[in-house]
């Protein structure tokens, strides 16, 4: 199946500096794809060249499989980190502009304010907008030609925690829809909530892609779950068993991080022999946060 | 040019209703009344001054002073002011890079939004200084000769030579406004060249109510109109145009 955006050894110096050192990634159709990084790891930069706005010095990026031209771009609905709309213009005039631009011929716009919660400010000037309908009007504009992907770089950076609810449940609304979305953050939580598969840029490499979960099945260690909390005699006989490796305790929820060798049999096994029952017992999946605390600590 | 006409039609109603644009018009409006006060008198003054054989060449140069200030102040730098204001905001803003993230060419831009700074100008410029003619006439002129003048030259400096420079300068700035940080340096940069073409074209002997005059100016445009072009085949990327925007 060809990749709905697919770059390939994309390099790009800028004053001097290179900011992408040969990016290879592959966005699926239909993927929610997270792209993140800490500021200043390529991310605009890679998203300027998937829209066409800068040429990439080496490498090439593929749109549904054919090399990116300005008809294939017309696929692609953007919302960018400046939101990009015109102050002077209303809300209205705003999407009127682009749908020209994209030669749509009867644009939805009453559909798609409503579909953004602004049909009772289409005709106010844009100027006087909040932070937070500005990102979810640029989002109406991303969608007046009906894009087959949506690129969104860092769409709730600003927002208040509302505003940023808003518009991910937009976002999952356009994924449950079909659209393919590449999403910019640095928000890991974000991220992890919203997206299906992840790549990680640090100092303009890709540091890590892949399905979310699969990443986070990469996890060390194994989590206990007890019917109760259990006694500190037994907590200070497996924190004295360096073989466990006993790490955390949160209520009756114990997290090992346990020697080689010493797998879920031996762990129960220890566990029973000082009279405790079990409820479960799984492997330990990293967050998102470790993954990425890990990656950028190799890079240092 | 689908997209030039709407680029065009949303910087002229940008341009329209950017308060700079207003503030622009003010300072014009007053620019002018003192110009229009002081060949008011000048005119009367030479006319006074003997029969219109003796006279009437010094008349025309002065009639043709005023009417080439007053359409260079209106066209040229209306046209300056109105299109900077609005490209220095909406670079700040990312505006322009969202308008360059659709599938439009650089050149639609650019020529979008001169059209948009320089149509509003020269509507201006042509309605004011015909309209300073006209009052010019009618306060020093008619009163002593009895008829009214308005000499072709003149008409053509106005109605030609100075559109085509204002056209010429407008892409010009529209241009460098695009491909600087700070379209302002841009603005700058073309009212020095307007005031040194508009201090050499007297000095090489061409008389402000002159043929020459008229075509000189048009040709001032035309060669300025043609290093625009040459400068925007040679530079203007959208790749250019987005690293140049500065945020504020």
């Amino acid at each position: 199946m060809d990749a709905a955006v697919a770059l390939r050894g994309v390099r790009k110096a800028l004053g001097g500096r290179e900011i992408l050192r040969g990016i290879t990634l592959e966005v699926y159709r239909g993927d929610v794809f997270g792209y993140l990084g800490p500021n200043g790891a390529g991310k605009t930069t890679t998203i300027r060249i998937i829209l066409g706005l800068l040429s990439p010095d080496s490498g090439e990026v593929l749109l549904f499989g054919r090399r990116a031209d300005p008809g294939q771009r017309a696929r692609i609905g953007f919302v960018l980190e400046s939101d990009g709309l015109f102050d002077g213009l209303t809300a209205v005039e705003n999407l009127l502009l682009f749908a020209r631009l994209y030669g749509v011929r009867r644009p939805r716009i009453g559909a798609l304010l409503e579909l953004v919660g602004l049909s009772a400010e289409g005709r106010e000037r844009v100027g006087r907008f909040s932070r937070g309908m500005r990102q979810r009007l640029a989002l109406a504009r991303a969608l007046l030609h009906d894009p087959e992907i949506l690129v969104l770089d860092e769409p709730t950076a600003g927002l208040d925690p509302s505003g940023q609810m808003e518009l991910r449940g937009l976002v999952r609304e356009l994924a449950a829809a079909g659209k393919t979305v590449f999403f910019s953050s640095h928000n890991l939580d974000e991220v992890e909530r919203l997206c299906n598969r992840i790549a990680l840029i640090h100092r303009g490499e890709i540091r890590l892609q892949g399905g979310v979960g699969e990443l986070r099945a990469g996890g060390r260690g194994y989590v206990v779950e007890l019917p109760a909390e259990p006694p500190a005699a037994a907590v200070e006989e497996l924190r004295g068993d360096g073989r466990l490796g006993l790490t955390e305790i949160q209520g009756r929820r114990l997290a090992f991080d346990p020697a080689d060798g010493v797998g879920i049999p031996e762990l129960a096994g220890a566990l029973q022999a000082r009279g405790l029952e079990i409820e479960a017992i799984y492997r330990r999946r990293a967050s998102l946060e470790e993954l990425y605390r890990r990656i950028l600590a190799e890079g240092e | 040019m689908r997209d030039f006409v709407t680029i065009a039609a949303h910087s002229l109603r940008a341009n329209l209703r950017h308060r700079q644009g207003m503030i622009s018009v003010g300072v014009l409006a007053l620019g002018i009344v003192p110009v229009f006060f002081g060949m008011k008198g000048t005119l009367a003054e030479i006319l006074a001054k003997g029969p219109w054989e003796v006279v009437g060449p010094w008349a025309l140069n002065a009639l043709g002073l005023s009417a080439y200030l007053v359409s260079l102040l209106c066209v040229v730098f209306l046209g300056i002011l109105l299109g900077v204001g609005t490209l220095t905001q909406e670079k700040a803003k990312g505006a322009l890079e969202a308008l360059l993230a659709t599938p439009i060419r650089p050149g639609a831009v650019w020529w979008g939004k001169t059209a948009g700074s320089f149509l509003p100008a020269l509507v201006v410029g042509i309605g004011v200084s015909f309209g300073v003619l006209w009052a010019l006439n009618a306060a020093a002129v008619v009163p002593v000769l009895g008829r009214p003048l308005l000499p072709g030259p003149v008409a053509a400096t106005v109605g030609v030579g100075v559109p085509l420079l204002g056209l010429g300068i407008a892409a010009l700035v529209n241009l460098i406004g695009l491909l600087v940080a700070n379209p302002n340096i841009a603005s700058l940069a073309v009212v020095m060249i307007v005031l040194a073409v508009s201090n050499v074209l007297p000095r090489l002997g061409l008389g402000f109510a002159d043929w020459s005059f008229a075509w000189a100016n048009a040709g001032v445009g035309l060669a300025i109109l043609a290093a625009s072009l040459l400068l925007a085949w040679r530079f203007l990327t959208k790749e250019r145009i987005v690293l140049s925007a500065r945020r504020l």
